[in-house]
């Protein structure tokens, strides 16, 4: 089942939800709410991966994420200027906001794009919006232009919506992937 | 629910309109709905909370900027 804006609050008073720092009264709809958009990114650094055109990523048991990412992006801080994503770019970013599901609260979530911004073309994942019962941290974006017209990005601009849902019973194991606690 | 003032002009469609919402703030809200969302100077609207002289309303779809709820003034509300 989804929670309605009326249940979000009263598992945050609850904190069964906890999100840092709390959504105000606009951020919410009726059944989801708002988070914003934090001032961390990572771009691709081309100049690296210009360097190393034809390397094959071989996802797997081997595959260190945090390596490649580190070796293939840079950290950049949104100024109040903002960042204008190009069309057909793709940039990694994140919620301003934390958020902890603890396990015993049996609630897990999706984050998932903005009707306003899709009609631009700017999607806020790439096929993976589930947040898992026991996940705490900020949500990392997979920012993607897919439209024509250049998008530009500001700090703290509205840039994904939180669904809840109830699970069933309290899951055996809570997340503990590797994007448990993830930092910006 | 209740008709907030609004100002509706036609879409592309026959069934579609598009109405403008002053916010508290003095920003125009744009908001495209079908025809049964909205009258001739009004929108259809939830009102989720109010204080001494705003009510918070949730639209029945998202403004082109990105929000579900506004602040408005209480005299947008119409009788």
């Amino acid at each position: 089942m989804i929670l309605t804006d009326r249940e979000i609050q009263v598992f945050l008073a609850n904190q069964q939800i906890i999100i840092e720092p709390k959504p105000i009264a606009v951020r919410y709809s009726s059944t989801s709410v708002d988070l914003t958009l934090a001032k961390q990114f990572r771009v691709w650094d081309f100049n690296q991966i210009d360097k190393t055109r034809g390397e094959v990523i071989e996802p797997g048991p081997k595959f260190k994420y945090a390596e490649f990412r580190d070796k293939y992006t840079k950290k950049k801080i949104l100024t109040k200027k903002g960042y204008v994503l190009a069309p057909d770019s793709f940039i990694l970013a994140w919620t301003r906001e934390t958020i902890n599901l603890p396990n015993h609260s049996r609630i897990a979530a999706r984050v998932e794009g903005k009707s306003s911004l899709a009609r631009l073309g700017l999607a806020v994942h790439v096929t993976a919006p589930t947040i898992h019962a026991g996940f705490a941290g900020p949500i990392q974006l997979e920012l993607c232009n897919h439209g024509l017209f250049s998008i530009r990005l500001s700090p703290g601009m509205p840039i994904c919506q939180l669904i809840f849902e109830a699970t069933l019973g309290t899951p055996d194991k809570g997340y503990a992937g590797k994007f448990l606690r993830q930092k910006r | 629910m209740n008709r907030v003032k609004a100002k509706i002009i036609r879409g592309a469609i026959g069934s579609e309109r598009i109405a403008y919402i002053t916010t508290a703030e003095g920003v125009r809200a744009e908001v495209l709905l079908s025809a049964a969302q909205t009258g001739s100077n009004h929108v259809l609207a939830a009102e989720v909370a109010r204080d001494k002289s705003y009510v918070l309303i949730e639209l029945p779809q998202e403004t082109s900027s990105g929000d579900w709820r506004v602040w408005v003034n209480k005299n947008q509300i119409l009788r």
